[in-house]
């Protein structure tokens, strides 16, 4: 169980503890990834030494280039 | 039923409309519905602080109103997901041979090579994972810089979107899968409507039908 603060300074240290997380936690789930679901939506993810990855990855930055270029 | 009120010469017209209509059927209701609705407008135009009243019933409750939607069709598919989702700026739709069947970005010109990016995408997926003890992937996530992709298949389509940087991947995931249930017959998605939305529109006997829609009495 997470120890309840006290005092101001201990407040505000949480407080940016918190956001920290929060923005390691965005950063994290921006990392360039490969994940695919199953039909019962449990997810996997495809290893970056897998077989396949990088062709995968190169094809979704071409349709994101694709996209952006007309934009 | 109450207490009668003078009411404000367009709206008595309106009124007058309404008893020379007579008759009880469907339509005569709808048009009565309309009539009201309208008449219920101009007098809150009119009102005076000592007469103000809620126009409508709806700006009383805040409603919302649910709205379905129209027959999805394959060349509809990616513009409904577009709709659907703020985060998405393209998104094509492929049948089981991997034709383009629809597409939708903001200039109308890419939807054939991204549909075949996204063709080669799911061909490259189903190599990646032969060897895997697991069913074929029904959809797949890749995030790369700048943006995601996201895509999703059934026996009979396939469905890609090239998504904004920050997409929430539960919910594109989602909003694909619907989709393209819809596209293969499922529940059609409604949209919720808000009543000012709903007021801004004109009024016609068709969406006042379909706002209070009547039983029909006395059938089998």
């Amino acid at each position: 169980m997470k120890e309840k603060r006290k005092g101001p300074l201990s407040r505000a240290a949480g407080l940016a503890e918190g956001m920290a997380a929060t923005v390691r936690r965005m950063q994290r789930e921006r990392e360039p990834r490969v994940l695919v679901y199953d039909p019962t939506g449990y997810a996997r993810l495809v290893q970056p030494e897998a077989r396949g990855h990088a062709h995968i990855m190169e094809l979704a930055e071409e349709m994101l280039t694709l996209v952006a270029g007309g934009e | 039923m109450g207490k009668h009120r003078a009411v404000p010469g367009a709206a008595a017209t309106a009124l007058q409309e309404i008893y020379e209509c007579g008759g009880a059927d469907g339509q005569q209701d709808a048009r009565v519905a309309v009539i009201a609705l309208e008449q219920q407008q101009e007098r809150r135009d009119q009102a005076d602080p000592d007469r103000h009243e809620p126009g409508d019933s709806s700006k009383g409750h805040v409603a919302i109103l649910t709205r379905v939607a129209d027959t999805l069709t394959p060349e509809g598919a990616a513009e409904r997901l577009r709709e659907l989702s703020a985060d998405v700026r393209a998104a094509v739709l492929l049948d089981a041979a991997g034709s383009l069947a629809g597409a939708r970005d903001d200039d109308f010109e890419h939807g054939p090579a991204l549909g075949e990016l996204a063709r080669r995408l799911f061909e490259e997926v189903d190599r990646a994972t032969r060897d895997w003890d697991a069913e074929p992937p029904e959809q797949v996530e890749v995030q790369v810089p700048g943006g995601a992709v996201f895509a999703s298949r059934t026996p009979r389509w396939t469905l890609a979107a090239v998504a904004k940087r920050g997409a929430l991947s539960s919910l594109m995931l989602y909003d694909l899968r619907a989709v393209l249930g819809e596209l293969e017959g499922g529940p059609p998605i409604t949209r919720s409507v808000s009543a000012e939305e709903r007021a801004s529109r004109p009024a016609t006997e068709e969406l006042a039908a379909e706002e209070l829609p009547m039983p029909e009495l006395g059938g089998e």
